[in-house]
């Protein structure tokens, strides 16, 4: 039977057509039908992808390059050699995608902008620079992405009020306030006195947020007191450091405590052993002063530094010593502290997500805001991970962070402090010749 | 008040960061004095001879001082085949091909340099790079003090060479007037190849020079290329035995700035000495050696 609408002498194939056109209305609800089944089906719906963008925003180039690679280093560690390579309560394939900021906040700023709007990440790592991470996590608050940080260490970050920013390091008034207990500790056991103080820092986020801590934590009678009779700023892409070395040496104090990054320890420290400065207690707020390099380069000249310090392959710790040992031989150099806070603040990142089971970006601030991560999880001498709450002072930051202090003697520095932790005494001040 | 022994530190101190400006920037103002270009890529070519200086020390116990000359000579082969193949056609293109051809050449070479040996800091540390000479209480650092004597006999070798030889008098022939060395037989495009070629052999010595004291890394030529444009534009751009004054004179306005002002601002104020001489002598302190005809 066939409908009789527009009969006529084209009546025969009109009654065809509508025939035809049942069978493709059949069709495409069937294919419909299997379409919307397998696209909504287990483990493929949208809460439910492939992949989990992980956006991470470090200096691939220019002056900071350096530490950018020890993070590059360390991220693909855990990915390839530890192979946590998905995030298993999502069934969904890690996608790194990698930002260079060159050190440089507008291109911090730029660059994570492009990752989650354009990119699409899910969530941000990054930028050890303090400075690139003010700015990158600027955007990830106004886009409501959840960003976690490992090294950087300028205490503004978590006081900013930024409800998706997580620190897993510990920043410098938790490492510097350390450094001046240890000085009152040390003067006291070897009955010596320090009075006079010169400040040296690079002139950027990281080190002026290490002078201001410095100059706080000096201020505290508790702790501090000790008369600083210069505090010098310097730019960070230097030529030469004579000219700080001289003054160094025209002040003669009996602390210089110095923030620096690689480069330029390496240039200051070659200069004061050119001028002949020898300090009697030389702090330094790691960075540059315990990368591989510096080490390598000013050697047994760098004996009797004192620094801050989150990592130490002395750390008695099986855990530490497996990667350490693992990622060495990788990599051919040693895990230092950028790398070790990257260590462990990635997994919390992995941690988060596996227990967020979801790329939303809420319930992943969720399960970071929640996190625990118990010590022996971890390669660093914390306590744990935990942030603080937000809404709370240093809101975002891992109350559970802690530093060391460690001392040069011959060819590495070596974990003198908390005794507890000790293996091997420290020397106070160093000796005259 | 200014202790003397301190004040004497400084001014030596820069008078050895200058010698090694002055090599940079003798190279930079060769290239500019005869080719009318100026060369962003210089301190990358820096860099590569710093990477050069470095390996072969690494690889095959190459003393820095032996490798000077190696250093020398392939730069100012690798300087003349880049001229004959890259600067020579945008030489013929038109002015924005001119501008922009040293500025890709420099991205070029630093991004390569950082993907083949990363950005890791690398230094050499020879068995007097922390080694220091004492003069009464005045020290001076045995890498640098070498690195400027060497810096200081390379610069007078060049003035050798272009005053005393026929191919550096078609040099400076080149330089002062084109048309008229061209009329007088001179083959324009081979002394544009050897000029590139020798600054570049020039910045060559200077990164072997400085990576026994300095830091290597693939922008690590970036500072001495700001220095030597300031140090070229005080001499007067073109001007090869000002850029070799102005580069002891940058050294030692550095150096005392640093110390007795603030080494924060040690840059800002050579950079304030750039912008006063470009505004009110924008020839240079000691003008164009080569006054152009045409």
């Amino acid at each position: 039977m066939t409908l009789n609408v527009n009969k006529g002498i084209y009546g025969e194939k009109a009654g065809v057509s509508k025939a035809a056109l049942a069978i493709i209305l059949v069709v495409i609800i069937v294919a419909a039908g299997v379409g919307i089944f397998f696209t909504l089906g287990p483990g493929a719906g949208p809460e439910q992808p492939k992949v989990v963008k992980i956006g991470v925003l470090q200096a691939l180039t220019g002056g900071a390059a350096r530490y950018g690679q020890v993070v590059r280093d360390v991220i693909n560690f855990i990915v390839e050699e530890e192979g946590y390579d998905t995030i298993k309560s999502m069934n969904a394939k890690i996608e790194l995608v990698w930002a260079d900021t060159q050190g440089k906040p507008e291109i911090a700023r730029a660059e994570a902008e492009r990752l989650i709007t354009q990119e699409k990440v899910h969530v941000l790592f990054g930028t050890v620079l303090s400075s690139t991470t003010l700015t990158a996590a600027e955007v990830a608050e106004r886009y409501g992405i959840p960003f976690v940080n490992e090294a950087s260490s300028s205490p503004k970050l978590t006081r900013l009020d930024r409800k998706w920013f997580f620190r897993v390091g510990p920043h410098d008034e938790l490492f510097i306030k350390d450094m001046f207990v240890f000085l009152k500790e040390a003067q006291q056991e070897t009955g010596t006195t320090v009075k006079t103080m010169v400040i040296v820092f690079v002139n950027d986020l990281f080190g002026s947020t290490a002078r201001d801590a410095i100059v706080k934590f000096n201020d505290d009678p508790e702790i501090g007191g000790y008369e600083v009779l210069d505090i010098i700023a310097y730019p960070p892409d230097i030529t030469d450091a004579s000219d700080i070395a001289l003054r160094l040496k025209s002040l003669d104090p009996d602390i210089i405590f110095m923030a620096s990054h690689v480069s330029d320890a390496i240039l200051i420290q070659r200069a004061m052993i050119a001028n002949n400065v020898k300090p009697r207690v030389q702090m330094v707020v790691d960075a540059g002063h315990t990368s591989p390099e510096f080490i390598e380069t000013i050697g047994k000249d760098a004996n009797y530094i004192i620094s801050r310090e989150v990592f130490s392959l002395d750390l008695n710790k099986p855990k530490s010593q497996e990667v350490a040992k693992k990622f060495r031989e990788r990599y051919g150099y040693d895990l230092d502290g950028v790398g070790a806070r990257a260590y462990d603040a990635f997994h919390t990142l992995l941690a988060a997500l596996e227990k967020a089971a979801s790329t939303d970006p809420e319930k992943i601030r969720e399960a970071l805001a929640n996190i625990y991560i118990p010590p022996e999880q971890l390669i660093n001498a914390w306590d744990g991970v935990q942030f603080i709450p937000h809404g709370e002072f240093d809101g975002g930051q891992n109350k559970l962070a802690k530093g060391i202090i460690v001392q040069f003697f011959d060819d590495r520095y070596y974990l003198v402090w908390p005794k507890e932790l000790a293996v091997r005494p420290y020397v106070f001040p160093a000796p005259s010749s | 008040m200014v202790e003397p022994s301190i004040l004497a530190q400084a001014l030596i101190n820069g008078l050895l960061l200058g010698g090694i400006y002055s090599l940079v920037s003798v190279g930079l103002t060769l290239i500019y004095g005869v080719m009318d270009i100026v060369n962003f890529a210089h301190g990358a070519f820096m860099m590569l001879s710093m990477y050069l200086t470095f390996w072969l020390f690494v690889l095959f116990g190459v003393h820095p001082l032996i490798s000077l000359p190696i250093a020398f000579i392939v730069f100012f082969a690798a300087g003349m085949a880049v001229q004959r193949t890259i600067i020579q056609r945008a030489l013929e293109g038109p002015m924005a091909a001119q501008m922009l051809v040293t500025f890709g050449l420099l991205l070029i070479i630093e991004n390569s340099a950082l993907f083949s040996w990363s950005a890791l800091v690398r230094t050499i540390s020879v068995d007097y790079s922390n080694l220091t000479f004492f003069l009464g209480s005045i020290s001076i650092s045995a890498p640098r003090l070498i690195a400027f004597i060497a810096a200081i006999i390379a610069s007078l070798l060049l003035h050798l060479f272009l005053t005393k030889t026929d191919l550096g008098l078609a040099i400076r022939a080149t330089a002062q007037n084109r048309e008229a060395a061209r009329l007088a037989g001179i083959n324009i495009k081979f002394i544009y190849s050897i000029a590139f070629g020798l600054g570049l052999g020039l910045v060559a010595i200077a990164g072997n020079l400085v990576a026994t004291f300095y830091y290597i890394t693939p922008s690590a030529g970036t500072p001495f290329l700001l220095a030597a444009f300031v140090v070229a534009v005080l001499g007067g751009l073109g001007n090869y035995v000002g850029a070799l004054f102005g580069g002891l004179i940058i050294g030692i306005v550095e150096s005392m700035a640093g110390t007795f002002l603030l080494p924060a601002i040690r840059q800002l104020v050579y950079l304030a000495v750039f912008y006063i001489i470009l505004v009110t002598k924008p020839e240079g302190l000691l003008g164009k050696t080569f006054e152009r005809k045409a």
